[in-house]
């Protein structure tokens, strides 16, 4: 199992490297080059200055050394300063992440709970009118843009019937409130943005879910457990489910980087003050050095997440545990 | 001890209906290894299932016949009966021991769930333990204290057996039902968990009910002999006697094309002989002949046999046959 | 063999239905200046947002623009999207996937190692961060989703050539003297077909779900071109005012996406088993 992981860490090596490959080569897509990333100077800036500059930031000298001292940065999270505030990029991040996990982590705890039963209540009761009718729900669910759909929210819970608070994560009284007012505002806030996140993980893990439970039923070592006269429930709860939560599980680690891209859209909307808005803002306002911290993190975050689906694979699988 | 009355079974497959089993009718009687033999598709492994009705209702149906075990007609108990039968009174072992143990449960708890279930006790109380251990000793398992803590995927084939054995033995069934227990097995072990199923039944006094389509195992096993073909039983007799003398034209092509040896299975003049097929193919299921199923392979057919099924006709002491032409 | 597939395909009425549907897309696509009953990019400030009337079906939005005209007119772009794109990752992938496949050795491990790197980035993010160091128009954003969407299917491309390769014509072929050439594109890419087919009309749905999405936040296509996605931004703004604005583009996207899903999945069901069987 340790030599599991070790062999799983490792293997990350050349995807990390090939993080900072890419994203050095992004940069130096740019029209304006490197230079403009480093610098932030408008075209308006004249050519002496900007060779100067050029000098200065080390980028005369040759590609690989380039590459190297970005590569030496990435290692130590220096990103630089944001064009916008000139604060640090790694501390604007810093700042934001938390926001960003407490949404992704809920969703996925959502995404956990709700589709688990749906996939397997479908797959019990296959070809039901339950079962026929999420597999027409899942269809809709792969088919919606979700941010269309968090508008629609918005309209309904927000504008329409006012329950919910469409922006942000307090009001503007949150100092004011009580301790127990406090938490509420927090859940009301949370309520549109961490749905409209696992929406697209509820119908993906549901349809998962069901295959896989399917999958299972239909093997050999459920019929011996028929055979010893297990009653049909625990056949499915005790025997199946066992063997179908594992590529279940180790899916929900693979679902993180979904929710990471997809924060970008729906922290936006809904003016959530985390990582993926910061991404936007300053996507938006060509802020590179925070485009590609957060675009960093985002890479090394995905990673993390294939590294715990990975790990949680082994845990759960006696077969990879004990080769 | 176990009587099986015009049972008939259809599947579905792939949309289809498809017939399997067409009134079958066997006797196994108390202390006894009755074997069936016959080729792939045959029908014989869902006899096996349905026996304990483990046969999904999506997969298939039974549509009518009796299966009696001391007068109690399985396939129309309640769920409960069920439950207390099988695994208890009633036992079955599958083909591939490898895919029928659950992979993420240990050794010891799936044999200890067999006494849960029909004991009614506990399960990994340490006196269970004891009696998983002692279960193991009984079907030759080596390390017996090491195995129970290990998963199956770190077991051999042969050692992945003799837990599905142990599992099957473990409320001192009345009766055992192998299906093809050896096909998957390399050819030395296959011997030896046919030993031990021989030893087990004549200590234990069980009833075994064998499948296979190998009729060496029939020889070296089992006392009597149902061989069938397409859905049906096409001749049953004891085994000594089907190999002196089989009637069925099928039995006879099967025995004819096994690789010649010494032992039973020679020609009458005892020479070599070619390898020789029976021609044509087995029935699609969907698709099948009239009348007799086998004679458009048949050497001997004739007209009579096209119209109508021939009944099993009892042609030499306790020797069934189902053709018109046999004696 | 054509017949049964097209004969399966008729079976499934949902499919049917999804392709019908692409099917009117299309249509309404390259007929649109005689379909839409304004000019989309006619603006009559007189009239801004104004709900639904028998004059404007679907109403107008903040610059007195005609709904519908420019909703119809945005299937233009979503259907060029969603070809180009896919059109792109499809070639990609499946020269990657048939060269993986079936040279095998170290083009195959470089080929993967390049599929896995891709792959860790958040697909979304990606193309996000391109499409900020270039200008966001309606290219490079068919570039991008096109670019970003190759390692999937060569994945997946690889998978069944491996499972091919093995499969006793392709050893005869060779024996044969076939060249490799030949033996890639005449021989293997016809049984892999099928999942490419699927992951294609699938990945349609997909290009123009991202594609929408990036237009929504401004670095898609870029007004005054009608996209559904940048539609819905004046949506989002006027939220509490022009409900029309978020219901009825948002609404045409989900019907075509949905169609393209129906579509896909119902290829996969009439194509996968029957190519086993052959």
């Amino acid at each position: 199992m340790l030599e599991y992981i070790v062999r799983r860490l490792l293997f990350m090596i050349p995807l990390l490297l090939g993080i900072t490959i890419i994203t050095f080569v992004v940069v130096h897509l740019s029209p304006g080059g490197p230079a403009d990333m480093l610098i932030g100077l408008t075209p308006k800036v004249g050519a002496e200055a900007k060779a100067r500059l050029h000098s200065l930031y080390g980028l005369d000298k040759p590609i690989h050394v380039q590459y190297w001292a970005w590569v030496k940065r990435i290692v130590r999270f220096d990103f630089g300063e944001s064009f916008k505030d000139g604060r640090s990029v790694i501390t604007k991040i810093l700042e934001r992440l938390p926001a960003t996990l407490l949404l992704n982590i809920l969703s996925l705890l959502l995404i956990f709970f709700v589709s688990l039963p749906i996939g397997i209540m479908s797959a019990v009761k296959q070809d039901s009118f339950f079962d026929k009718g999420m597999t027409l729900f899942v269809f809709l669910g792969f088919s919606v843009p979700t941010f269309w759909l968090a508008l629609l929210l918005m309209l309904l819970f927000g504008v329409g019937l006012g329950w919910l608070p469409i922006s942000g994560i307090h009001s503007v009284n949150f100092p004011f409130l009580s301790f127990l007012g406090k938490i509420w505002d927090l859940i009301k806030h949370l309520i549109l943005p961490v749905f409209i996140s696992a929406f697209g993980g509820l119908a993906y893990l549901s349809r998962y879910s069901r295959a896989s439970l399917l999958e299972v039923l239909r093997q050999d070592y459920i019929r011996t457990a028929r055979a010893k006269g297990v009653p049909e429930k625990d056949v499915i709860y005790k025997h199946g489910l066992r063997n179908a939560l594992i590529p279940i599980v180790t899916l929900l680690g693979l679902s993180l980087p979904g929710l990471i891209g997809g924060g970008f859209i729906f922290e936006t909307i809904f003016a959530w003050p985390g990582m993926g808005r910061l991404g936007y803002q300053a996507v938006m306002s060509r802020d590179y050095p925070v485009v590609m911290g957060v675009g960093v993190i985002a890479a090394f975050l995905t990673l993390l997440g294939n590294l715990i689906a990975d790990i949680t694979y082994a845990l759960v699988d006696p077969r990879i545990r004990y080769r | 001890m176990l009587k099986i009355k015009d049972l008939s079974v259809d599947f579905y497959k792939g949309g289809k209906r498809i017939q399997a089993l067409r009134n079958v009718s066997l006797n196994l009687k108390r202390n006894e290894i009755l074997g069936i033999v016959g080729e792939s598709g045959c029908g014989k492994s869902t006899l096996a299932l349905s026996v304990l009705k483990l046969i999904p209702e999506r997969e298939g149906k039974i549509l009518s016949g009796e299966v009696l075990f001391k007068e109690e007609d399985l396939l129309k108990l309640s769920d409960e009966r069920l439950l207390e039968i099988r695994g208890g009174k009633i036992s079955i072992i599958f083909q591939d021991p490898f895919t029928s143990l659950n992979p993420v449960f240990r050794i010891g708890k799936q044999i200890s769930e067999s006494f849960a279930l029909h004991r009614k006790e506990e399960p990994f109380t340490s006196r269970m333990d004891e009696e998983v251990i002692r279960l193991l000793e009984l079907v030759k398992m080596p390390r017996p204290e090491d195995v129970i803590w290990s998963y199956p995927h770190q077991l051999s084939g042969g050692m992945q057996q003799r837990v599905m054995i142990a599992m099957a033995l473990s409320s001192n069934p009345e009766i055992l039902i192998a299906d093809e227990p050896t096909t998957a097995l390399d050819v030395t072990v296959q011997k030896e968990i046919l030993d031990l199923l021989t030893e087990l039944q004549k200590k234990l006094g069980l009833s075994i009910l064998l499948i296979t389509h190998d009729f060496g195992i029939v020889a070296q096993v089992c006392q009597r002999v149902l061989v069938m073909y397409a859905g049906i039983i096409v001749e049953e007799a004891f085994t000594h006697e089907i190999f002196r003398k089989p009637l069925h034209p099928y039995t006879r092509g099967l025995l004819e094309s096994l690789p010649s040896r010494k032992g039973p299975v020679s020609s009458p003049r005892g020479e070599k002989r070619r390898l020789k097929a029976i021609p044509g193919q087995v029935p699609d299921p969907s698709n099948l002949p009239s009348g007799c199923k086998f004679h458009p392979r048949c050497p001997m057919v004739i007209d009579g046999c096209k119209p109508e099924e021939p009944v099993l006709r009892e042609i030499a002491i306790n020797h069934w046959v189902r053709c018109i032409r046999a004696g | 063999m054509w017949k049964i597939i097209w004969r399966r395909f008729l079976r499934n009425r949902l499919t049917v239905f999804g392709a019908l549907i692409i099917l009117s897309l299309a249509v309404v696509a390259v007929i649109a200046p005689l379909l839409a009953p304004f000019d989309p990019n006619q603006q009559d400030v007189l009239h801004r947002l104004e709900p639904p009337s028998s004059k404007h079906l679907l109403g107008t939005d903040d610059l007195g623009r005609d709904l519908l005209s420019r909703v119809i007119y945005g299937t233009r772009v979503s259907l060029l999207v969603g070809l180009v794109a896919v059109g792109i990752a499809i070639i990609i992938g499946s020269l990657l996937g048939l060269l993986s496949g079936y040279f095998g050795g170290w083009l195959d491990t470089l080929i993967m190692r390049i599929v896995d790197i891709m792959l860790c980035f958040p697909t979304f993010f990606l193309i996000l961060m391109v499409i900020a160091f270039l200008e966001p128009n309606i290219w490079n954003v068919m570039a991008v989703i096109g670019l970003t969407g190759w390692p999937g299917l060569t994945r997946l491309v690889r998978g069944e050539c491996l499972s091919v390769r093995e499969r006793e014509f392709i050893q005869a072929a060779k024996a044969l003297g076939l060249s490799n050439m030949r033996a890639m594109f005449v021989h293997l890419l016809p049984n892999v077909m099928a999942p490419i087919l699927v992951t294609a009309t699938l990945g349609i749905g997909g290009a123009i779900l991202t594609e929408s999405a990036l237009s929504f936040l401004g670095l898609g296509v870029q007004p005054p071109t009608p996209s559904w996605g940048n539609i819905l931004t004046s949506g989002k703004d006027y939220i509490s005012i022009a409900w029309w604005l978020s219901l009825y583009p948002g609404l045409a996207i989900l019907v075509t996406v949905l169609a393209y899903n129906l579509l896909g999945e119902g290829l996969r069901d009439v194509l996968d088993p029957k190519m086993m069987a052959e």
